[in-house]
């Protein structure tokens, strides 16, 4: 077992708890406002106005067919991943207690993206529709991995962190090494491009692969969050408040998993995502984890959109793949957090 | 009495026949332009077309050389890389259409933009997008790209409504083929064909089962043996200069820097090879021999080979330094 | 194995557990002598052992004596230059963060010195190695600098473990970036390989030349630097009361550690876990002793890369793998042995 001195996560109890409605509206409306100016925004520029107008299905509007036949489903499908990545987040730096935890970390996205990649390269007349299962699965087993290679007398967040990254540096080594023997060299470059993390054409069928797993996994993580806050407090104390520690995480990392899982299926392994959601919601509300869930999902899909409407029109007609942005955003932000010790936010 | 009934029958009759040529002029198999959609079968399915589309987007170079040599000038077509433009054997046939992007990633608002009533590409390229692309327009793909070529051409025709065009074309092609292979005769079994495509930092052996394999197939040339297999390339190393020779070398240059073709020059083992000794490394234009991909570049190709195994002269551009881009 | 003896009696234990430097270095050198000339006889043809001697002794231009002088000899030499550097630069960044899972990769250097370098070749066109050298060392001095302050300030609550994952995200996003600039360059998978999971193809003559200044230049101060921090192992007070500046020791040892990996980055790309598996073993074989430890890493680390060249050579002939899938599959095992284990700080 790592030494017992426990990482203070999370603030005293806060003034923050107080604020969270009035946070929870005000994220909500900026990640409305981003959904409506982004769908406007691209080779044809389109009013805020007459989106909403084809939003209601006024098809006669401006532009009406771009924002709802290509802008939408992709904003829809980049907010559905950034709110997987949110929420897997926040469980998964629950469970290890660390603040620096995140699906790319851990094994998961490594373990999705692996199995995306190895249906692609050896089973290529698989429709794309079989993919999210398959990474979900590879999401999944990663996990396992992680988890059992973790074992010793029981679990530790420590551990599992430090076991995922190892996991998930032998993980894209393995994966660049199926790429590197690929004949077909088109499918090559298609993957480094996937291993970026892209949303680029992604439209209604992916949509329907991802949002029904959201639909179903959101409210078991939410269900969830007093396991979370429980665990927070150090396992001695969570067992003493009837917490079964062991099943408790891993409940969780397999809720983990399955968020990463199809998400990482649709887009990719988009990194940072999971990692700033989590943190910034914790500034403004806190670390109970009900209002941090609510917050940090919110935020995740903001921030996803946002990325996204960046990724497409930095380098029009280029399309940059949305992870890069991620990554150039997500940059200063950890350096900061890193260089002034804010790991443990006060 | 008669006279009447005489005249009465031959305008009924008249008026008969002038109906009867009526419906024989909608349902003619001349008219080109058919009234009813028409279903054309391909690797994603079925898509509807009327008539002969004018106004086609094309997301790949294949696609781009079957609508320019059907005499059709698409209003979009996607470009190899970004900023390399339309490959350069099209010259003029593609002054002012639109880039829609790269075939990697083609814009689907620019795409969107043109109001296509076709688009044309393939599963293997874009399966992901195809949904998308079908919203757009009619979409039609064929099943890969490269070696499939001549069956692609023909999908490509009848999705333009053009499949006579493609038949005539394809016939002056194979006969063009033919004829040259019977001009080289003999000559053939001494001329082993070896492809080099450098590509960036890579450089990459070309076998069989791709665009020029097929031509030099259908003109009877031989390939060195470690060329002479099904596959599409491999890639060449130092280690594996040797596999480079042949009688012949058709040595092309696709983007930049190419470092790795550099020190394969270099090393010892390539002045050793009997291409550069017997001096007959050509170098070829890269766009149409490996970016073209269709009739009209098959075509042109056929002529280059004409150029150099039969007329003994170099490609203008060729200067005879294969070290030299 | 890798214990860390922290009283007296542990220490001396572990001395006396260690086999002699002399005796492991005369091990090592016959082993690398062996891997070299497996590295110089084998590839996409074999070549005979006395074809290989004569080739060096009495070159004939034939085509077996080109490749291996020409071909395989500097893939071989480069390999263990780099290995070794990559080798003492893991050995010499545990020392200073006291953390046994510190390495060039893991903590961000190698692919700050691979960002910088792809983006000179992708943005700016920079062609060749010599030129891209100083654009490594560069790129790795500001990672370096990043860890160097975390270490350095030794906040509270940041505890080895927290370093580690904090490397890792910086190393992830870097990573990213670096995915990101190969995206834009997509011609070329021979340079992605390269630059994402490191590969010795091309390693050439005037390559070596380039780095080689900067490598030198770090192997002297490593040098130099083994009375310091060999005291300074005993703790930073303990060492500050025996006369040694802490400070400038750890300071020194750094732009040891980014001259030995900006080097080798540029050379052959980042090869990861060659850092972390070699200092372990080294420790297994000789105990903490800093001046056979070095040394030991070094030949270790250039049998490890020539090794992993060789099969990344012979697995999938004709094609070729990058050798750093071969060190991720050797470096996971001690990975995630230590992660297990658990990181005690020392």
């Amino acid at each position: 077992m790592i030494s017992g001195v426990r990482i203070r996560l999370f603030p005293a109890p806060a003034p923050g708890t107080a604020r969270t409605p009035l946070v929870l509206i005000t994220t909500s409306l900026v990640g409305l406002a981003a959904f409506v100016v982004t769908l406007g925004l691209g080779e044809v520029t389109v009013t805020p106005v007459d989106v909403v107008r084809a939003l209601i299905g006024q098809t006669g509007a401006d532009g009406a067919f771009v924002v709802t036949e290509l802008r939408l489903p992709r904003a829809l499908v980049a907010c559905c991943v950034g709110a997987g990545l949110a929420a897997a987040g926040v469980v998964l730096q629950g469970l290890t207690r660390n603040a620096l935890a995140a699906p790319e970390l851990l094994g998961v996205s490594a373990g999705a993206y692996a199995a995306a990649i190895f249906v692609i390269v050896l089973l290529p007349d698989l429709p794309i529709s079989v993919l999210p299962a398959c990474a979900f699965a590879g999401a999944l087993a990663a996990s396992a991995v992680v988890y059992g290679l973790s074992w010793r007398r029981g679990t530790s967040g420590s551990r599992l962190l430090l076991v995922g990254i190892a996991v998930t540096t032998v993980g894209y080594a393995v994966v660049l090494g199926v790429v590197s023997t690929i004949d077909e060299l088109i499918h090559a470059s298609q993957l480094v491009t996937f291993m970026a993390g892209s949303v680029y054409g992604r439209g209604w069928p992916e949509l329907g692969a991802v949002a029904p797993w959201l639909a179903v996994l959101l409210p078991l993580v939410a269900l969830s969050t007093r396991d979370l806050d429980a665990l927070a407090l150090g396992d001695p104390v969570a067992r003493g408040l009837g917490v079964r520690v062991e099943a408790a995480r891993l409940r969780l990392l397999v809720l983990a998993a399955a968020l990463a899982g199809c998400a990482v299926a649709v887009a990719g392994p988009v990194g940072f995502v999971g990692l700033m959601s989590p943190h910034i919601a914790r500034r403004l509300v806190g670390g109970a984890h009900g209002p941090l869930l609510a917050t940090s999902v919110l935020l995740g899909a903001t921030i996803m959109l946002i990325a996204d409407a960046l990724a497409r029109l930095a380098f029009a007609p280029v399309d940059v793949p949305v992870g890069v942005v991620t990554a150039i955003v997500g940059a200063p932000y950890l350096l900061w957090l890193l260089v002034r010790g804010r790991t443990n936010p006060e | 009495m008669r006279r009447t009934i005489g005249i009465l029958a031959a305008a009924a009759t008249a008026l008969a026949i002038s109906a009867c040529g009526d419906d024989e002029g909608t349902s003619s198999a001349v008219e080109p332009r058919a009234a009813q959609p028409r279903s054309v079968v391909h690797a994603m399915g079925t898509s509807r077309i009327t008539g002969t589309p004018e106004h086609v987007v094309v997301l790949d170079t294949g696609e781009l050389d079957s609508t320019v040599a059907l005499g059709v000038k698409p209003a979009g077509a996607v470009e190899p890389i970004a900023g390399a433009g339309f490959p350069a054997y099209l010259a003029d046939a593609v002054k002012g259409v639109e880039i829609v992007g790269t075939i990697e990633q083609p814009n689907l608002e620019a795409i969107a933009a043109l109001k296509p009533d076709l688009i044309l590409s393939s599963k293997l390229r874009h399966e992901a997008i195809y949904d998308q692309l079908s919203r757009i327009a009619p979409t039609v793909f064929t099943e890969e790209v490269g070696v499939a070529w001549k069956k692609n051409f023909a999908l490509h025709a009848r999705a333009l409504g053009k499949p006579d065009d493609a038949r005539r074309l394809q016939t002056e092609y194979e006969t063009k083929a033919s004829e040259l292979g019977d001009e080289l005769g003999d000559k053939r079994d001494r001329t082993a064909v070896s492809v080099v495509r450098s590509v960036g930092d890579e450089v990459r052996i070309y076998e069989k089962a791709n665009f020029l394999g097929t031509i030099l197939e259908d003109v009877g040339l031989p390939r060195p043996k470690a060329q002479d297999d099904e596959e599409f390339s491999t890639t060449a190393t130092e280690e594996r200069i040797p596999d480079l020779d042949g009688d012949v070398m058709f040595l092309s240059r696709f983007g930049d820097d190419h470092r790795l073709l550099g020190r394969l020059q270099n090393n010892r083992l390539w002045s050793q090879l009997r291409v550069v000794r017997a001096k007959r490394i050509y170098d070829v234009p890269d766009d149409l021999w490996f970016l073209g991909i269709g009739n009209l570049a098959a075509h042109r190709i056929l002529d280059g080979l004409r150029t150099i195994l039969a007329d003994g002269r170099r490609l203008p551009g060729d200067d005879g330094n294969p070290a030299t881009a | 194995m890798s214990s860390s003896p922290s009283t007296p009696i542990e220490i001396t234990r572990a001395a006396e557990r260690a086999l002699p430097g002399p005796f492991v270095l005369m091990l090592g050198a016959a082993a690398l002598a062996v891997v070299a000339g497996a590295g110089l006889m084998l590839g996409a043809s074999t070549v005979s052992a006395p074809q290989v001697v004569s080739a060096l002794t009495a070159f004939d231009g034939s085509p077996e004596h080109v490749t291996v002088a020409d071909v395989r000899l500097p893939r071989v030499v480069v390999g263990a230059v780099v290995g070794a550097s990559l080798g003492v630069a893991g050995a010499l960044m545990q020392a200073i963060t006291r953390n046994p899972l510190a390495e060039p990769s893991l903590l961000g250097v190698s692919w700050g010195a691979a960002l910088a370098a792809v983006g000179g070749q992708v943005v700016a066109g920079i062609g060749t190695t010599a030129a891209l050298v100083p654009l490594a060392i560069g790129g790795a001095a500001i990672a370096g600098l990043v860890i160097v302050v975390l270490a350095a300030t030794g906040r509270a609550g940041l505890t080895p473990e927290r370093l580690i994952v904090a490397g890792a995200a910086v190393s992830g996003l870097l990573a990213a970036l670096v995915q990101g600039l190969l995206v834009l360059d997509s011609e070329s998978l021979e340079v992605a390989r390269r630059w994402l999971a490191g590969s010795l193809t091309g390693a050439s003559w005037d390559a070596l030349a380039a780095a080689a200044p900067y490598l030198v230049a770090g192997t002297v101060l490593s040098a130099c630097l083994i009375r310091p921090l060999s005291t300074l192992a005993l703790g930073d007070d303990v060492a500050r009361g025996l006369g040694v500046r802490t400070g400038l020791t750890k300071g020194a040892a750094a732009v040891a550690v980014v001259a030995l990996a900006g080097g080798s980055v540029a050379l052959a790309g980042p090869i990861i876990l060659v850092g972390l598996a070699v200092p372990h073993a080294a420790r297994a074989l000789v105990g903490r002793d800093l001046a056979p430890l070095l040394m030991t890493c070094a030949v270790l680390g250039a049998v490890l890369v020539i090794l992993s060249d060789i099969v990344a050579r012979i697995a999938v002939a004709p094609e070729e793998l990058p050798v750093g899938v071969m060190t991720a599959l050797v470096g996971a095992p001690v990975l995630l042995h230590v992660a297990r284990r658990g990181v005690m700080s020392g």
